[in-house]
């Protein structure tokens, strides 16, 4: 039910975006935001400038009157100020001071002159004090003349401060603004009389306020709305100085309004901040204004414009963008709509053609209409028509024949599938026996390098060894030598026993003619009686002698006969080892033979040895190489029967997609020509 | 044709990629969602940015407006800070034209030559508008010759006494009608009438002398001598005889009211010679003429305690706007160390903003118009508006009197009611009388129309 009521929604709002991206449409929002887009922008701009420019050029207007206006009242006041300094020292006003009030009154000729003073300038009012505060003369009252001024009406006015302040001075200046009775306030201009350099006394001048109300009312270049303001701070607040546009009578009366923007501009002049900008007027109206002071009157001055007056201009240049706007709006909407329909019909034509191809309807051929590209398209349309009936037809026979073409490809691959297999298989045998062999060639180099390091060790201690019996024979050399010296040397031993021995017998010889000498001696010591005694004593020891030499003979005999006992037996001994000697010699010298052959045999074992070992190094290399042909073929075998597989995959796609094609191609209806 | 349209692969109904086959946009692509009449609206709205900024880039490229500031000692460098307070605010404002202000100041080192030097540099180089300066008479004459010739306007933060009668030459600090003649007659109605001058030989001490012998003879004063010291308008030095002179002289005559242009070093030395001679401020108190606030924040205020002097800005010192503009002068230059900020500090701050408003207000490149543009214009001070007057190239004072306390603080002792309209040669006197006076052409003793013997 749902489903119901989503489905016109959904067509609603299909319809409603399929509108919206139509040419007809987007031409249409194109052409209005080209038409209108550059004219918004161009009079937004134009009008924010306009407005700018305006502002900018009506508040220069505004500071420049402001200035011209505040200048002129300055220039004025400075203008009477410089005339009391020219009058300061006039021989007249000096001899009407000097001559004091009661001559003055009977004078009519300084009455015509200070008449015709104050008309020459357009004085109000002019009077004459001397330097003891007495009014001498004045042009309104002259009733007054010889009063006091601090006992006459102009007492409560700030005359006689000005006055006494020149009389300081001896410098013209102005009195601040005053009410005299409370009406609109006079405005002074006091100046010294000099007599040398004495003051005098003072003359004071009434501004005439039509002057002073004609330099602010001037009101060239501010339209019916503007306005030049001059006013004073007073205790009320501010107060008009002058009269105003609207307000006749607003000099010395009217007080603005605190909350006005005039306050904020008076105040601002009054500070000494001139400026200019967007501000209200006293009655609130918005407001172009321009400020500044008048120092010589004490005041602020500001000129306005109301802002409805001064963008008059800017307004219309508003209202004239918006009708251009529309006008722009209207011609582009009919521009679009002309051209829209010019495209659209023909490309409605050559949708519905491409619509009717898309859904497989190839028999009817659109009709050509329109001009330019969309007559162009048209024709296309209509071409690739009959190009497309042409090739769907071509592919229908193209998609039968691959059918036919890709089952004959599986099988081939089935086949090709197995073989692989069959082949991989045996590759991996091939690899496995080969890997084997590789291992056990590996292990009988292995073998081998040991056998022939062990042949090389045992050559190396035999040809130690070798060295070692080579030493013991030259020591044995040595020590049979020593055997043969020491035998030279018993024998010669032997023979000097013997020729003691023979020695021996001599001594016994000596020794028994000795004791027989003695024993004559003795005899004949015996016969000489005591003459012979001492010659019988040296018998009897020489006697003594020869039996104790011939005791130690006997002893000698036996020793040598010892020692020729053994030394025989040293001579017979040292025969015997010198012959074991020579013997072990000999046994030395066959052994180092021996040991010679022995190790030049080890020798040839282990290069022989090493041959063998690089032999079978050399033969495992080969086994390896072998193995990783084998293991590449086997990974191409592999490979390739992943190849055949995924060719199988292919194969069966393609399959489904020529049997898929030559579904899709046999939804076309094509002409009969394009079937044939 | 973009990477969307055409793929290096795509992956077919069985799984085999096919090379070449366009691909739809990514359903999570945002700027496949952003229509092309968007796209370029977009693209509008980025270039106008981008042209927004390289404008405004432009505008805040503008080259700066520069004011040339001319000062004779470092002691002075609270002018050079204010002016660059007015320069650094009405930059923030926007300046004239949308142009930034600029400040390059040089120091003259009271030589005349070197002033005028400076000035010229300063013109031709670096194209100045408008000179300020605080420098000695003698200085601001040079500088002032210099300016006329370029067409410049130089804005005198010093009284000038008029020795330069150029219309482009403005004066801030006020003439004689709105500093002298205001606080003598101040002076004489309030301190007293017996009377002694005293003052080097300089322009303003000529000026000055006339001035009070005219007005001691108007009010009917006397004026009991008439000395000069030995120092000119350089400051004089503290051992200087001619003060001791001076004071015993003073003291001889026992006055009431002392009026002196002593300059601020010769001033204490003076003073100190008066007090050792038993003349306190309460029996003859001096009125300093030639001193300003500025000087006496840098001086040894106890040797001038009791005095008086003229101010043009307020006396209090603690006056709020007062202490607001120094705050912010320093704040402005926190790692500065800056002099005293005073009436010559506040002439600057005022001169900076009339000559940014005289640009604002014609062609920055057109000096002539600023100058003509200077006449009559106004801009707020510190403590008080400034005025140009429309006739005289001079501008509103508002005279006051300051009593000097110990502690160097000014106490108000009298403000005159309003702002006056200057006047460069009082009436007393011819106009040639005063510029004579002024240039030594002619001696007070000649010229005066009556007084006592000048005593040098």
């Amino acid at each position: 039910m749902s489903e119901r009521t989503e489905v016109p929604a959904a067509d609603t709002q299909r319809t409603g975006r399929r509108w919206l991206v139509s040419i007809r449409s987007q031409m249409l929002l194109w052409f209005l935001a080209i038409a209108i887009i550059p004219v918004v922008i161009v009079g937004v701009i134009a009008y924010g400038t306009a407005s700018d420019t305006v502002q900018a050029m009506v508040t220069m207007r505004l500071e420049s009157i402001a200035r011209a206006r505040a200048m002129a009242l300055e220039t004025f006041a400075g203008e009477r100020m410089r005339l009391l300094r020219s009058v300061a020292r006039a021989p007249g006003l000096v001899a009407r001071v000097k001559a004091g009030p009661a001559a003055a009154a009977g004078d009519s000729s300084e009455t015509s002159f200070l008449h015709a003073f104050e008309e020459s300038f357009e004085f109000h009012d002019l009077v004459l004090v001397d330097a003891t505060g007495r009014i001498v003369a004045t042009t309104r009252q002259p009733a007054v003349a010889g009063t006091a001024l601090d006992q006459s009406l102009l007492r409560d006015t700030a005359l006689p401060a000005a006055i006494e302040r020149v009389r300081r001075t001896a410098e013209p200046m102005m009195a601040p603004p005053d009410a005299r009775g409370g009406g609109r306030p006079s405005t002074w201009v006091v100046g010294p009389i000099l007599d040398g350099n004495v003051t005098i006394g003072a003359i004071a001048v009434e501004l005439p306020q039509a002057e002073i109300d004609r330099l602010v009312n001037e009101r060239a270049g501010l339209g019916s709305s503007g306005e030049v303001i001059v006013a004073s701070s007073t205790a009320q607040g501010w107060l008009a100085a002058a009269p105003m546009r609207e307000r006749p009578d607003a000099a010395g009366s009217f007080v603005f309004p605190k909350a006005s923007g005039v306050i904020t501009r008076l105040s601002e002049a009054a500070s000494g901040r001139e400026g200019s900008g967007r501000s209200t007027s006293a009655d609130g109206t918005p407001v172009l204004a321009a400020w500044t002071r008048v120092p010589s009157f004490g005041w602020a001055l500001t000129a306005e414009q109301s802002m409805a007056e001064a963008f008059a201009p800017v307004r219309s240049l508003r209202d004239t963008i918006i009708l251009a706007i529309m006008a722009a709006s209207v011609v582009a909407l009919s521009v679009a709509l002309g051209v829209s329909r010019t495209l659209s019909r023909p490309l409605g034509d050559a949708v519905t053609a491409t619509r009717r191809i898309a859904e497989g309807d190839l028999t009817a051929l659109p009709a050509i209409s329109g001009h330019g590209e969309t007559r162009v398209l048209l024709r296309a349309i209509r071409d690739t028509n009959t190009d497309l009936a042409k090739l769907i037809g071509r592919i229908r026979e193209t998609a039968g024949q691959i059918v036919r073409s890709s089952g004959t490809v599986r099988g081939v691959a089935r086949d090709q599938d197995q073989a692989v297999r069959d082949f991989a298989a045996s590759s991996a045998q091939v690899a496995s026996a080969t890997s084997q062999m590789n291992a056990t060639s590996r292990q009988l180099s292995a073998t081998m390098i040991g056998l022939s390091r062990a042949a090389e060790f045992a050559a190396n201690t035999a040809t130690s060894g070798r060295t070692s019996l080579v030493d013991l024979g030259k020591q044995m050399g040595r020590l049979n030598e020593g055997g043969r010296s020491v035998a030279t040397r018993l024998e010669a031993i032997r023979d000097r026993a013997a020729r003691i021995d023979s020695m021996v017998a001599a001594i016994t010889k000596v020794a028994n003619q000795t004791n027989l000498l003695a024993v004559n001696a003795a005899i004949e010591a015996e016969k000489a009686g005591a003459a012979g005694h001492g010659f019988q004593v040296v018998a009897r020891e020489i006697d003594r002698l020869a039996t104790q030499t011939a005791s130690n003979v006997l002893e000698i005999e036996e020793t040598v006969v010892a020692v020729q006992q053994a030394v025989t037996e040293g001579v017979v001994e040292m025969s015997h080892f010198v012959d074991l000697v020579d013997e072990g010699c000999g046994t030395a010298n066959g052994v180092a033979s021996q040991m010679g052959l022995i190790i030049r045999q080890a020798e040839e074992l282990r290069s022989e040895f090493e041959h063998v070992a690089h032999s079978v190094e050399a033969q495992s290399q080969g086994v390896a190489q072998v193995s990783d042909a084998m293991s590449r073929v086997a990974e191409g075998a592999r490979r390739t029967a992943e190849a055949v597989e995924r060719s199988a995959t292919v194969s069966a796609s393609l399959d489904d997609a020529a049997r898929t094609l030559d579904a899709d191609v046999r939804r076309f209806r094509l002409p009969e020509a394009a079937v044939e | 044709m973009g990477a969307r349209e055409c793929a290096i692969a795509h992956q077919g109904s069985g799984g085999v990629p096919i090379v070449g086959m366009p691909v739809a946009p990514a359903a999570g692509d945002p700027m496949a969602r952003i229509e092309t009449p968007f796209r370029i609206l977009l693209t509008g709205a980025a270039l106008a940015v981008v042209g927004a900024g390289i404008y405004r880039a432009w505008v805040a490229d503008a080259a700066p407006v520069t004011i040339g500031v001319l000062v004779s000692a470092t002691e002075r460098s609270g002018v050079v800070a204010a002016a660059e307070l007015a320069a650094s605010e009405i930059s923030a404002a926007g300046g004239p034209h949308g142009r930034p202000i600029r400040i390059r100041a040089v120091e003259t080192k009271g030589d005349p030559a070197t002033a005028a030097r400076s000035a010229e540099r300063l013109v031709r180089e670096e194209g100045v508008i408008a000179l300020i300066v605080a420098c000695t008479s003698e200085e601001c004459r040079q500088v002032g010759r210099v300016a006329v010739h370029s067409g410049t306007p130089v804005l005198s933060v010093q009284p000038l006494m008029r020795l330069d009668e150029s219309s482009d030459v403005f004066e801030l600090a006020g003439g004689p009608n709105q500093r002298m003649i205001p606080a003598i007659a101040w002076a004489l109605n309030a301190l007293g009438s017996r009377a002694v001058f005293v003052g080097p030989e300089s322009a303003i001490t000529r000026v000055a002398e006339a001035l009070v012998r005219d007005q001691l003879t108007a009010s009917g004063a006397t004026l009991l001598a008439s000395l000069r010291t030995n120092a000119g308008e350089a400051p004089s030095a503290a051992g200087d005889a001619s003060l001791d002179a001076a004071a015993e002289r003073i003291a001889a005559l026992r006055p009431t009211l002392i009026l002196s242009t002593v300059e601020p070093d010769g001033a204490i030395a003076l003073a100190q010679a008066l007090r050792r001679r038993g003349l306190e401020p309460g029996n003859a108190p001096t009125l300093h003429l030639a001193l300003t606030d500025d000087d006496v924040a840098s001086l040894d205020a106890l040797s001038l305690a009791g005095d008086y002097l003229i101010t043009t800005c307020g006396a209090a010192a603690t006056l709020p706007a007062r202490i607001d503009f120094a705050k912010r002068v320093r704040a402005a230059a926190p790692t500065r160390s800056i002099g005293p900020l005073g009436e010559r500090a506040e002439a600057a701050y005022a001169a900076a903003r009339l000559a940014a408003a005289a640009a604002g207000r014609s062609d920055p490149g057109d000096r002539a118009a600023i100058a003509a543009a200077l006449a009559g214009a106004s801009v707020d001070g510190p403590s008080h508006p400034t005025s140009i007057d429309t006739i005289v190239p001079m501008a509103w004072v508002r005279c006051g009197i300051g009593r000097i306390e110990s502690n160097g603080s000014i106490i108000e002792a009298w403000q005159d009611d309003s702002a006056t309209r200057p006047q460069p040669w009082p009436l007393w006197r011819t106009r040639e009388t005063w510029v004579a006076l002024a240039r030594g052409e002619t001696n007070e003793a000649e010229s005066a129309p009556q007084g006592d013997e000048v005593e040098r």
